[in-house]
């Protein structure tokens, strides 16, 4: 007991109030405080450990860890993989970033998941700015963001210069908070300016072109991605999902537009050289700085069909049977069960005309009941005037086979018209 | 007890003198783990076990989730050729090895470097942290920190022990250096650094400066980047390892060549571990033998 009022007075006569300083990320809990000694924690309560030097903010993996304050960038460090305890990848911290605020005062942020958008070193960095995703790189136990607030660091000298300092006030720290507004514990994320605007991004789907998918060198695909806009910025003017690194298989970036929660595709034609596995990385940016969870497309690269082996224009690699000339991208379905235009369906929804007004509906290779009654003609034996699905009977060759034609679109493009 | 206590004396009396770099006898690698690969699967399967080396493993009963506490709760445990499992019943360890047929090295959550043997325990450096041995076991390599110092920002430094010399020597004194592996048959240690700001391979030998190995003039990662290993790391021979690389839940093999600094993926996998002919590694709960002489031939090739 004594000792704990020795401690109090200690800690109300220490340095100067630091920050302020905004939650560096989601909502979240907290594992555990900086230890004030005698596993105490600002509260006077035991949610610490011995000699715990910061706040662990028990975040899952890969949620957007921000800048607590403007600042610039004193130390980072990137590439580690999943640590351990006593792990000493990064001197503990694994991959973190440490911002120096000017007065001596800094904050860390550490056991970030490696590639995340990590700033580099010197970068002026705003409030609220995202600077990497939470992991478990390092000396840790599990996913979560460790927090630390440092005060009397030098300018010049070792990011790890000075002492750390409790953000949180309480009865056995501090007298005045750190944090923007501590909220009776749970502080929240206004920046000291007031914003708490935050550019997050999560990867929700490949909407076409997964990963390995084999396309043909000089051949353009089209590649969707569908991405949610997990922060709280509205995306529009100056929102871009652009190239990072890897080929950009010729496109540009793609402009970006969805309100918080929202989630929207993006796309773009690419055309890819080469040969082999080649993966494309591309990112949400905020006027060229980038944020979110970075995405890509992998693609199995081949080259060009040398030869086509059933002669219909299209050769190995985009044709999906090469031995069957009235199979191959662009074909035109028939009622056969066959997907003849590799788009990966067959028949694709086909009808055809029937009865002069009618219409008949292709389903499992076969072609259903016409829509409209009428009289049989010569050698048919059912209730309507054509049946078969060669769509050829005893009315006249040439209007049939242009209703057949006609009927081999896709009804949903263009409705069967006789 | 005897042989423990003289191992102490005769590293303090040297601990100031650094090896020379003349050649060394080349000490053939360590025997063929005895443990069974049926077994080596298991153990890979059972969450409990943090590490393994040889036929000695690191049970842990549980981790504070989501923190740097540094109290996770670990015994060693020796495995035994039929699976049978011996644990030391410590609660207190973070990392342990097997240095010969008598002995373990242990490391203790409070930063003491122990070895043990015949049930006692003799301290070889304190402050320590991440102890790695050699596969000849000759040396023990491992981080160390200024006294009372550990993980997390304090400025540490790679150490080296020389177990048939008595030397002790500073492998690299850079803050940002971590995860030494020893190079079998020499005084060349594998390690990981983040002097860069990017996490890279390195070898360190006395008397020359660390050669860079792996994402050399890179600053961020990108598609070429090579990732580092954590803990696991096996070496095929003195110049070629195949290490697992966990990034984000997940984990992935890759094979290094330390003399041309050449990498190269080897595919989903982990816990690998030096087998006659290559490598033995769980891959999708099995374990399957990767060719060693593939993996030079691949080498090769590789950027």
């Amino acid at each position: 007991m004594i000792r704990r009022v020795l401690l109090v007075s200690l800690a109300l006569a220490t340095t100067a109030q630091a920050g302020p300083y905004r939650w560096p990320t989601s909502p979240a809990g907290v594992n555990a405080h900086l230890d004030h000694g005698n596993l105490t924690d600002y509260a006077c309560g035991n949610n610490t450990y011995s000699g715990h030097r910061g706040t662990d903010i028990g975040v899952g993996r890969n949620t957007q860890v921000v800048a607590a304050a403007g600042g610039t960038v004193k130390h980072r460090t990137d590439g580690f993989g999943d640590g351990f305890i006593g792990s000493t990848d990064g001197g503990g911290f694994g991959n973190a970033v440490a911002l120096y605020h000017g007065a001596g005062e800094e904050t860390i942020y550490g056991h970030l998941t490696a590639g995340t958008g990590i700033p580099a070193l010197g970068a002026a960095i705003a409030c609220s700015d995202p600077i990497g995703r939470s992991g478990t790189s390092g000396n840790s136990s599990g996913p979560h963001l460790h927090f630390e607030t440092r005060v009397a660091v030098s300018e010049t000298g070792s990011y790890y210069s000075g002492q750390a300092e409790d953000p949180y006030a309480g009865p056995c720290s501090v007298a005045v908070s750190a944090w923007t507004n501590q909220n009776g514990g749970a502080p929240t994320a206004t920046c000291a300016g007031g914003s708490t605007l935050v550019d997050d991004a999560a990867f929700v789907a490949d909407v076409t072109i997964p990963d390995g998918t084999e396309v043909v060198a000089g051949v353009p695909f089209v590649k969707t991605w569908r991405l949610r806009n997990r922060g709280t910025s509205t995306w529009g003017a100056g929102y871009q999902l652009a190239h990072l690194d890897g080929p950009d298989f010729g496109a540009a970036a793609i402009a970006a537009a969805a309100a918080p929660g929202a989630e929207v595709e993006l796309t773009a034609t690419m055309t890819a050289t080469g040969s082999g596995v080649v993966r494309s990385r591309w990112r949400m940016t905020h006027d060229g700085t980038g944020f979110g969870e970075i995405v890509w497309v992998e693609v199995a690269v081949v080259a060009a069909p040398s030869t086509d082996a059933d002669g219909d224009g299209v050769g190995p690699g985009q044709d999906c049977d090469d031995a069957d000339p009235a199979t191959h991208p662009g074909a035109i379905e028939d009622c056969d069960g066959v997907d003849r235009d590799c788009d990966g369906a067959s028949d694709d929804g086909l009808t055809r005309a029937c009865c002069d007004t009618g219409l008949e509906a292709c389903s499992g290779g076969a072609w259903g009941a016409c829509s409209v009654e009428c009289a049989p003609v010569d050698g048919d034996e059912g209730g309507c005037c054509q049946t078969g699905g060669d769509g050829v009977g005893a009315a006249g060759l040439g209007g049939l086979a242009l209703a057949a034609l006609v009927a081999r679109r896709r009804t949903a493009r263009a409705p069967a018209r006789v | 007890m005897l042989r423990g206590t003289a191992l102490v004396v005769m590293l303090g009396a040297a601990c100031a003198t650094p090896p020379g770099t003349e050649a060394t006898s080349r000490a053939p690698l360590g025997p063929r783990p005895a443990v069974t690969a049926a077994t080596w699967a298991a153990l890979a399967a059972d969450p409990s076990i943090a590490a393994i080396d040889g036929d000695v493993a690191l049970a842990c009963a549980s981790a504070p989730a989501g923190t740097d506490a540094s109290a996770p709760r670990c015994d060693a445990v020796v495995i035994g050729a039929d699976g049978a499992r011996a644990p030391l019943g410590r609660d207190d360890l973070l990392a342990a090895a097997r240095l010969d047929a008598t002995r373990l090295v242990l490391m203790t959550a409070g930063g003491e470097l122990r070895v043990r043997a015949g049930g006692v325990e003799q301290v070889l450096a304190r402050d320590a942290r991440d102890p790695r041995v050699a596969p000849d076991r000759r040396l023990i390599a491992f981080t160390q920190y200024p006294a009372g110092g550990g993980p997390g920002g304090a400025p540490g430094r790679l150490v080296a022990l020389d177990l048939d010399r008595g030397a002790r020597w500073v492998i690299a004194d850079d803050p940002l250096a971590s995860s030494p592996f020893p190079i079998p048959g020499g005084d060349q240690v594998l390690y990981v650094s983040a002097r860069t700001g990017l996490a890279a391979l390195y070898v360190a030998e006395p008397g020359l400066a660390p050669r860079q190995l792996t994402n050399r003039g890179r600053r961020a990662v990108d598609a070429a980047f090579v990732p580092v290993p954590g803990r696991e790391l096996a070496w095929l021979d003195a110049s070629h390892a195949v290490y697992t690389a966990t990034y984000d839940g997940v984990a992935r093999l890759w094979a290094v060549d330390v003399a041309t600094g050449a990498a190269r993926e080897l595919g989903p996998g982990r816990r690998p571990r030096a087998v006659a002919g290559g490598v033995e590694a769980v891959i999708a709960g099995a374990v399957r033998v990767l060719d060693g002489a593939a993996i030079v031939a691949a080498l090769e090739v590789a950027p």
